[in-house]
C-alpha cells in the first residue's frame, strides 16, 4: 500500500480485465468506474509490469502515483529546481559566513600593517570563512600575549561580512639617560588625577581635563613668565580615562572541567568505538597503542582517562548580563598594571543576537597617561 | 498456548465473512469472482456462491481475499 500506482484502463469490457487481474492474484485497492468502458484502479507499483503483460486490447495508462514513488516522481520532475535551490542555499550560507573586508581602526600605518599581518597569521583574512566567538577570543588573547610590548588593547568586532579591529598601542616610557630634553604629555584624553614630578615644571592641575599631546610636566622652568632654565621632565601622571567596550557573550554555556580523577584501562577500539571498563561518564583520553590492525581501524591500547565534568546550560538574561559584565571587566583588567584600576562601569546598551547577549559597556579607568616627547633643538 | 492460539485465530482468519452495510457489501475470504453486472454480482466461496442483487453495483476494492461492492443493495443470497 505504500507504493501504489493509479492506472486508467479503457476497453470494451473492463470488468473482464479486472477479473483477469484478479486471477493473477493482484490486489486492486481502489476501483472507480468513470464510464461504461473506462475505469481507474489503484494497484501496487510492483504489479504494474504484470498488468502491462495482461492488457492485450485494453488501453492502460498511468494516472498518478501514491507513496514514495509519488515523492520520487515529484523530485525527478523538479530536480533542476531543487538542485538550483540547494546550490543557492549553500552559496548563500557560504557568502554570509565569508569575510569580505577587514578594517583596522588606527591612524599609524606601521602598526596597522603589522596588525593585518597578525590577523592573517591567525586565519582572519579576506575571502576566508568567519571565525566563531571562541576562536575570536583565542585570537585576541594570542595577539595581545605575543605583542604585550606594543599592544595594550585589541577588539575584533564582526559587522556582517566585515571585521572591524580596534587597537590601542602601548606606549613604552623607558627613557634612557641621555642629553635629550623631554616634556611629559598626556597620551590620551583624560582628567588628571595624580601628578608625580621628579623634574620639570607642572603646568596642569589635578582634575584638569587634558587632550592627547597636552603638556603636563614641562621641561621649561619659568619664573614670572620668563623661561629661566630647560631640564628634561621626569615623572608620572595618572588620569581618569574612558573605554567603550562591546562584549558579545553566548547565552548557551558549555564547559568541560577536569575533576582531577584519572585511571588507566585496557581498551579495544573497533571502528572508532571504544570498549573498556571505564567507570567515568565523560573523560578525556590518551591512547598508547599495543596492537593495531593495519587494514581495519581496530586496535588494543592502554588508555589513560582523565575524568571531566561537562557543564552545559542556558543562561537566563540576568546571568548572561552578569557574565558579560564580568568578561568586560576581565578584558579591561588584563591591560592594567598594579597601580591602575577600574573606577566605574556602566552598561549603555543591551541587545540580543542569535542566542548571544551583546553589551556596550562604558568604563572609567584610573590609568597611567604619561608620555615623553622629545623637545627639538 | 491458548493465548497464542487465540491470537493466531484473530489475526489469520480464514473463514468466509460477509459484512452488509448501507450501500456496501464486504466479503472476506472469497474464492473467486463470478458474474459482474450493474444489477448482479456473483462471488464464489469454498462451499458455494454469494449473489448480490441491486442496482448501480460496482466493485470498489478487490484484494486477494477481500472484495468490497458498492451500490444500491437489494438483497444478498447465499447458495450452494
Amino acid at each position: 500500500m505504500y507504493n501504489t500506482i493509479i492506472l486508467r484502463i479503457k476497453g470494451k469490457n473492463v470488468n473482464k480485465f479486472i477479473e483477469r487481474i484478479n486471477h493473477k492474484k493482484i490486489n486492486i485497492y481502489y476501483i472507480e468506474y468513470i464510464k461504461y468502458n473506462e475505469v481507474k484502479i489503484e494497484v501496487s507499483y510492483k504489479d504494474y509490469d504484470t498488468i502491462l503483460r495482461l492488457k492485450t486490447i485494453y488501453e492502460v495508462s498511468i494516472d498518478g502515483y501514491k507513496g514514495i514513488k509519488k515523492i520520487n516522481n515529484n523530485i525527478n520532475s523538479n530536480k533542476y529546481l531543487l538542485i538550483s535551490l540547494l546550490f543557492g542555499i549553500i552559496l548563500f550560507t557560504i557568502l554570509i559566513n565569508t569575510i569580505f573586508d577587514i578594517e583596522v581602526v588606527y591612524s599609524g600605518n606601521k602598526l596597522r600593517e603589522y596588525i593585518y599581518k597578525e590577523l592573517e597569521k591567525n586565519g582572519i583574512k579576506k575571502y576566508h570563512l568567519v571565525k566563531s566567538f571562541d576562536e575570536i577570543e583565542d585570537i585576541k588573547k594570542g595577539i595581545l600575549e605575543d605583542n604585550k610590548d606594543i599592544l595594550e588593547w585589541i577588539e575584533i568586532e564582526r559587522v556582517g561580512t566585515k571585521y572591524i579591529v580596534k587597537i590601542e598601542p602601548r606606549k613604552i616610557n623607558i627613557i634612557e639617560e641621555d642629553n635629550k630634553i623631554y616634556n611629559i604629555v598626556s597620551n590620551r584624553s583624560a582628567i588628571i588625577k595624580s601628578i608625580e614630578a621628579n623634574s620639570g615644571e607642572v603646568v596642569k592641575k589635578i582634575n584638569n581635563y587634558v587632550n592627547k599631546g597636552d603638556i603636563i610636566i614641562s621641561s621649561n622652568i619659568s619664573l614670572n613668565d620668563e623661561v629661566k632654565k630647560q631640564v628634561s621632565a621626569k615623572g608620572s601622571v595618572y588620569g581618569e580615562v574612558w573605554y567603550k567596550v562591546n562584549i558579545v557573550y553566548p547565552l548557551n554555556y558549555y564547559e568541560e572541567k577536569e575533576t582531577g580523577n584519572e585511571s588507566i584501562y585496557y581498551n579495544i577500539s573497533i571502528f572508532n568505538k571504544d570498549i573498556n571498563l571505564s567507570k567515568y561518564k565523560d573523560y578525556k583520553k590518551e591512547d598508547e597503542i599495543i596492537i593495531k590492525n593495519d587494514i581495519l581501524p581496530i586496535y588494543i591500547s592502554k588508555q589513560k582517562q582523565r575524568e571531566i565534568e561537562k557543564i552545559d546550560y542556558k543562561l537566563d538574561k540576568e546571568s548572561g548580563i552578569n557574565k558579560a559584565m564580568e568578561e568586560g571587566r576581565k578584558k579591561i583588567n588584563n591591560n592594567l598594571n598594579d597601580k591602575e584600576y577600574i573606577i566605574d562601569e556602566k552598561c549603555l546598551k543591551i541587545s540580543y543576537k542569535d542566542s548571544k547577549i551583546v553589551l556596550d559597556i562604558f568604563y572609567t579607568v584610573y590609568k597611567d597617561i604619561t608620555e615623553y616627547i622629545e623637545i627639538e633643538g | 498456548m491458548k493465548i497464542v492460539r487465540d491470537m493466531r485465530e484473530y489475526l489469520f482468519k480464514d473463514e468466509l465473512e460477509i459484512n452488509v452495510y448501507l450501500d456496501k457489501v464486504d466479503i472476506v475470504n472469497y474464492k473467486e469472482l463470478g458474474e459482474i453486472d450493474n444489477n448482479k454480482i456473483t462471488i464464489y466461496y469454498d462451499n458455494g456462491k454469494i449473489t448480490i442483487n441491486g442496482s448501480n453495483l460496482t466493485i470498489s476494492k478487490l484484494l486477494n481475499n477481500e472484495v468490497l461492492i458498492i451500490g444500491k443493495i437489494n438483497n444478498v443470497e447465499l447458495g450452494g
